[in-house]
């Protein structure tokens, strides 16, 4: 297992490096400058304002660097000469395990050095306090008051960026896991590596256009892009929960329906 | 023939039924709750019921014939000693079911009205008025003496109209197969529909099924219902002709016009099933969404929805759902293009690469049928939503001309981005790569500089145009100017250079 893993690396290693290299870059980048533009309380607000971009694009930064590594494999027959040396689950185990690790960690990484940019890189900001409070007519922190575990935001930021970060990791995982099912059965690179960026922004817009945008992969993916006011405790879960099921449709199909093999009968 | 009547009787009335009668027993009961009718004013209120007979007995008439339509059977054929014998016991076998289907709903009527007082005259005892009578009432006054008579004249009517349908739709079933009958089934129907929102298109005759069906509709104009027998009579006789003269001959549809060439070998890639699904149900999706947003505004239009459907994203500020619609409707037959130009990409067919003459007329093909996709694509969008509002009789005041104008520029900025999609591939010959950076292109509106609003990726949206924003906006010539200009310079270079690297060049 461990050489099969250390082969599966081999594979993917230099893309997924690069893509690492470019978007830590470029998170690090988006920290230290956008939050120019804002009026904010927090540090760690940088980080925020900072990585709505690559919120929007997260499906294609956990996607497109691994999403390849079965289609051409099945496409050139390569699987065949697998056969006589591994069993199937195991050589596909392995496969998965890479992928979702190295989405995974990637997504981790970029999250995580923007959190350590915005914390501790860039000069420190000047607190803007904007909400009135409308019993005394004093100022108060929106944060405190309005932000997705506000308190934990305020306090201790770098536990709040560490935990949004594995979490965000996590989903990158999952996003990962719909390309890698996707490519065991699809015969098109095309649609393996935009299938998951595409139902993203599908999920996003129709779950919008449905008043139920809480159970978005989006809002699971930013808590901030909603009101505190009609988020709880499952939104978290819901969008995640949904792309599992839709992961398990597409099984189904492919293997009920359609009855399709993974590898060449 | 006894033995066909009687098997074909038993077909139709099995476990199905309950279905039709859970369905009418529950129309009932909820019309009966608030009903201030006498019973048999009740019973004629329920047999000419517009909302059940359109929406309910119709379809599931339509499905029930459906279910019976069967491939003959060569052992009762080789009995029978004329087709056309045949054939009329299996239509006197549809006569009873029909009497059947009609008074077993009657039945159910009568069952659920038990209780209501007796008064057997047009006259309702209303809560508002005293003495009024329904507009529906008045029309069937005019002609019958008692809610009686005229129940019982609306339900002859309507056994004589669905025997006469399901007799014609047997005999499109003997020539052709079921599939197209379910074809000519639906679209009937759809017609049917439209035709009541429509009522002066419903006054040419032969097309709408429920002229045949129910009573009161020939009642709009004086001697509709004699047409309207005219024509079942005709219905009649042109399958009794055909059934007794040409019942051996076959009307296959023309399969034999199916083109050759590479454009048509590449439009069964392109104009798939699932690929004109996929279309229609977002489509439908973002049409009926944007439908319930202007049907809510007092005295919408047809063009009210166009306007909205067609707004798509400004520049000045950025708003999610907006951007996401705008990516949606712009990227969807984009997408669907790239997803096609990757399977002729990774397929190479060795034997397609013999036959084509040359790369020039390879490229010709490609481009001749994803724009024929993208028109397909445009004429949807617009058909569905204005089908919607015609449905729900939203006025059509001077829709033509902007209809044409946003086919126009949606046409054409979405053949500029599929042209630069497609100068992208072949340059680097990435979908995936290329199909990102089209999609990313977007994204360009989003910046904060002045001239991004002539920038032609997203110019089809109103939200730039000079109708929205005034002054600072697009003008509708100058829109069309910018796109044009794009879409000739990329065609010029396809044509000169580009083609030459098409597909494994």
């Amino acid at each position: 297992m461990k050489n099969l893993l250390y082969l599966e690396w081999r594979k993917v290693r230099w893309p997924v490096l690069i893509m690492l290299m470019i978007a830590t870059a470029a998170s690090m980048i988006l920290s230290s400058t956008i939050y120019q533009n804002y009026a904010l309380e927090y540090d760690l607000e940088a980080w925020e304002v900072g990585m709505r971009f690559i919120n929007f694009i997260f499906p294609l930064i956990a996607v497109l660097p691994v999403g390849w590594l079965m289609y051409y494999e099945r496409k050139d027959n390569f699987l065949i000469y697998t056969l006589p040396r591994v069993s199937k689950n195991k050589y596909l185990l392995s496969k998965w395990i890479i992928l979702v690790g190295s989405a995974a960690v990637t997504m981790f990484v970029v999250m995580f050095a923007g959190v350590l940019t915005a914390l501790y890189l860039k000069p420190e900001i000047v607190p803007v306090l904007t909400l009135v409070d409308p019993a005394t007519g004093e100022l108060i922190s929106r944060v405190l008051n309005h932000h997705f575990l506000g308190e934990l935001f305020a306090s201790h930021p770098l536990v709040y960026g560490f935990l949004l970060s594995v979490w965000r990791g996590f989903l990158a995982g999952l996003m990962a896991t719909m390309a890698f099912v996707l490519s065991l059965y699809v015969e098109n690179i095309f649609v393996i590596l935009t299938g998951p960026f595409i139902y993203y922004i599908l999920e996003n817009f129709i779950l919008s256009v449905l008043h139920i945008p809480q159970y978005r992969l989006a809002t699971s993916f930013d808590p901030e892009t909603l009101d505190m006011g009609s988020l709880h405790a499952f939104s978290l879960v819901g969008g995640p929960l949904l792309a599992v099921l839709f992961i398990m449709f597409l099984l189904f199909y492919f293997k009920k329906v359609k009855k399709m093999t993974v590898y060449p009968s | 023939m006894k033995v066909i009547v009687l098997r074909d009787i038993q077909q139709f009335f099995n476990g199905k039924v309950l279905f039709l009668l859970f369905g009418c027993f529950l129309f009932g009961i909820t019309e009966r709750q608030s009903t201030d009718h006498s019973y048999e004013q009740f019973v004629l209120h329920m047999v000419s019921e517009h909302y059940y007979l359109t929406y309910f007995m119709i379809p599931v008439f339509l499905l029930f014939t459906y279910k019976s339509l069967e491939e003959d059977m060569d052992y009762v054929l080789i009995r029978s000693r004329f087709y056309w014998k045949y054939f009329s016991a299996k239509s006197l076998a549809f006569l009873l079911n029909m009497i059947g289907f009609v008074c077993l709903q009657i039945i159910v009527v009568m069952i659920v009205g038990i209780g209501l007082r007796f008064d057997n005259s047009f006259i309702v005892a209303g809560v508002y008025s005293a003495f009024s009578m329904e507009e529906l009432f008045i029309q069937y006054a005019k002609h019958f003496n008692s809610p009686t008579v005229a129940s019982l004249a609306a339900s002859a009517y309507m056994i004589v109209g669905l025997t006469v349908l399901s007799i014609f739709f047997l005999m499109l079933h003997h020539f052709w197969e079921k599939r197209i009958v379910s074809i000519l089934m639906i679209s009937s129907y759809i017609l049917m529909t439209m035709g009541l929102k429509i009522p002066s298109l419903n006054e040419v005759p032969f097309l709408f099924i429920n002229n045949y069906v129910i009573l009161h509709y020939n009642f709009t104009s004086n001697g509709k219902f004699v047409i309207s027998l005219i024509c079942m009579l005709l219905m009649l006789v042109a399958t009794g002709v055909l059934i007794k003269y040409c019942w051996a001959k076959r009307f296959h549809l023309n399969r034999k016009g199916r083109k050759k060439g590479i454009v048509f070998y590449y439009a069964r890639f392109l104009f798939t099933k699932r690929n004109v699904g996929i279309m229609t149900v977002i489509l439908l999706f973002i049409s009926l969404w944007k439908f319930m947003n202007v049907n809510a505004m007092p005295a919408a239009t047809t063009k009210d929805f166009l306007l909205s459907m067609f707004y798509g994203h400004g520049v000045d500020r950025f708003h999610m759902l907006s951007f996401l619609e705008m990516l949606i409707l712009n990227g969807l037959p984009i997408y669907l293009l790239a997803v096609f130009v990757e399977t002729i990409n990774a397929e190479q067919n060795l034997g397609l690469l013999i036959r084509v003459k040359s790369k020039r007329s390879w490229t010709r093909a490609i481009l001749q049928i994803s724009v024929a996709f993208m028109a397909f694509y445009v004429v949807l969008m617009v058909g569905i939503g204005v089908t919607l509002c015609v449905m729900k009789g939203l006025p059509l005041v001077g829709v033509a001309q902007i209809s044409m104008q946003l086919l126009a520029l949606k046409f054409l900025e979405v053949l500029f981005q599929f042209l630069a999609f497609f100068l992208l591939f072949l340059w680097k010959r990435n979908v995936t790569m290329a199909f990102l950076l089209v999609f990313g292109s977007n994204v360009v509106s989003l910046l904060p500089m002045a001239w991004v609003i002539y920038f032609p990726t997203g110019l089809s949206s109103l939200a730039r145009s000079s109708l929205f924003v005034g002054e600072e906006g697009v003008s509708f010539t100058m829109a069309i100017f910018i796109l044009s200009g794009c879409v000739v310079c990329q065609w010029l270079y396809i044509k000169f250079r580009g083609y030459q690297k098409v597909l494994g060049g």
